[in-house]
């Protein structure tokens, strides 16, 4: 039972169990949109910051982008029956940027 | 319960659920926001005897100082920061009256005849010693004549409808500004996602059937609202996110990254010659009007003569100490700028900020617009007219998704969502 949270694709489900897809769903492409999001923020600063360019102009040119990448990749969570797919892609990917991020900053300092 | 067979489908369900959830956020938002485009002139309502023109400002030297150092560390401030910045370790809380003064700030604008000014005070013992340590108390004044006017709740569009709009007024763990960047970042989702499910979009926005149904003139108002109001309702959930990011929403410069954002404070010190730290050993400050007088000179001189916007004085009574004049920006988008800076113990000139990089023109102007603290009084009413078309375009989204119910028609999504109500509702 445990294992349809993660399986493709969710079919017609009720009840407690169904409440508990939809409120995986909504919480995987929200959090998991926002830890991508950040992941991105931190490598383009620290990216941007070892091409020479200063903290806060790397920082402001980042954010300016952060949106931009939030907005999308949470509507493509969202809208992908395959939760698994999900889980990889953002979680994974936000790990790997983030500690891309914070390597690239000790390699910097 | 939730499989979606097309992308439009999910598009429907997010546009229906997160605007039913934060739709009652974003009007607070639009509608507080709104009236923060006017919160000045209703402190003036509010406070009848700050009823009188804007005024540039007074002398630094004769009338601000000294009501500077009289100012107090705020109370509610002390007993809100203190214990999280305090090392218990090295003994009890320095008492509030006992903080040494650090910097001094002053901010005028032609939107306010009162001048609003304050000072930080230090933390002699900081459990994060490169943390930004300081209590903060303010005062309001009568530039004219020097007298203090009142700082308290009669102040009510700066002080409550304005900062209703950017956290609800509910400060407990910040968590007003995080449901206020839920409902922007909702705003955005739900204008992409309006755009998506509504494929005819030029045609529905020549459609207005009032004498139809509720639900059909409803919907017809709410995608009028929606696609006239898009641009400028894209624009101000946006820059409203951006102006919060660095701090709250992704402030990856003060956790993860900050190392590297330390580094470069050190850097940009040793670049600019203004110091990071305080000495340590006493100093004095010479005349802050005749540095004034010297900035007003130095923009005249590249043919933008201004006034002052925000005037900081860092590292008070320290041999490092050095004051900083911005120009303000109610002739153009951004806020202050051009910066200048003294040596505060002989009034040298130590640094002229450079123009702004591309990247920060551009996020300045952006917050900028959102800011408005420009002169242009049609662009002011346009915003007031653009939040009451969001509260218009929300509003009747949630009659739309009322009369749908009632009539059990319509998309999938609405039919959930009220099989969801119905069966949570008492019978």
């Amino acid at each position: 039972m445990h294992t349809n949270l993660f399986h493709k694709p969710i079919r017609e489900q009720r009840g407690t169990h169904g409440t508990l897809v939809v409120i995986h769903r909504v919480a995987l492409s929200l959090l998991g949109s926002y830890v991508f999001s950040w992941g991105f923020t931190s490598l383009g600063i620290a990216l941007l910051v070892a091409c020479g360019l200063d903290f806060h102009t790397a920082e402001t040119a980042v954010l300016l982008l952060a949106f931009l990448v939030f907005v999308p990749v949470f509507l493509w969570a969202f809208s992908d029956n395959h939760l698994g797919r999900v889980w990889v892609v953002l979680v994974g990917v936000a790990l790997v940027m983030t500690i891309a991020a914070w390597c690239l900053q000790n390699a910097i300092l | 319960m939730i499989v979606f067979t097309n992308f439009r489908q999910a598009m429907t369900w997010l546009h229906t659920w997160y605007g039913l959830v934060l739709g009652f956020v974003l009007m607070v938002v639009f509608f507080f926001g709104a009236l923060s485009v006017f919160d000045r002139e209703i402190d003036r309502w509010a406070i009848p005897e700050t009823r009188f023109d804007p005024q540039p400002m007074p002398s630094f030297d004769d009338m601000l100082l000294p009501i500077l150092q009289q100012v107090e560390p705020g109370e509610l401030n002390y007993n809100n920061k203190m214990p999280h910045m305090h090392d218990m370790t090295k003994g009890p809380m320095t008492p509030r009256l006992e903080l040494p003064v650090e910097e001094f700030w002053i901010y005028t604008t032609h939107r306010d005849p009162v001048l609003r000014m304050g000072a930080g005070f230090g933390v002699p013992h900081p459990k994060d010693p490169e943390g930004h340590n300081h209590i903060h108390g303010a005062v309001t004044i009568d530039p004219r004549t020097g007298t203090l006017v009142s700082e308290d709740t009669l102040k009510i569009g700066s002080r409550w409808f304005y900062p209703m709009h950017y956290g609800l007024n509910w400060r407990w763990y910040n968590l007003g500004f995080w449901l206020v960047g839920l409902a922007g970042f909702t705003m955005l989702v739900g204008l992409v996602t309006g755009t998506i499910i509504h494929r005819k979009i030029f045609r529905e926005f020549f459609t207005f059937r009032p004498w139809k149904r509720t639900q059909r003139s409803a919907l017809d108002l709410h995608n009028l609202t929606g696609v006239v109001g898009l641009p400028f309702h894209l624009f101000f959930a946006f820059t409203g996110l951006l102006i919060f990011a660095s701090w709250l929403y992704f402030p990856v410069g003060n956790t993860l990254l900050k190392p590297l954002h330390h580094q470069h404070e050190i850097l940009e010190a040793e670049k600019t010659g203004l110091p990071h730290e305080a000495s340590g050993m006493p100093g004095s400050l010479a005349s802050v009007d005749a540095m004034v007088a010297e900035a007003k000179r130095r923009w005249a001189a590249r043919n933008m003569a201004g006034e002052v916007g925000f005037l900081t004085v860092n590292h008070v009574g320290d041999r490092n100490g050095y004051v900083s004049i911005f120009r303000a920006g109610s002739d153009r988008v951004a806020l202050v700028g051009e910066g200048i800076h003294f040596h505060a113990a002989t009034g040298e000139l130590l640094r002229e900020d450079p123009p702004l990089s591309g990247v920060t023109a551009v996020s300045e102007f952006l917050t900028g617009l959102h800011f408005q603290h420009f002169e242009h009084w049609m662009l002011r009413w346009l915003y007031v007219f653009g939040g009451l078309l969001g509260c218009v375009c929300i509003a009747t989204g949630f009659i739309f998704f009322v009369e749908s119910v009632r009539k059990n028609t319509h998309s999938k999504a609405v039919r959930e969502v009220g099989q969801w109500i119905r069966w949570r509702s008492p019978r």
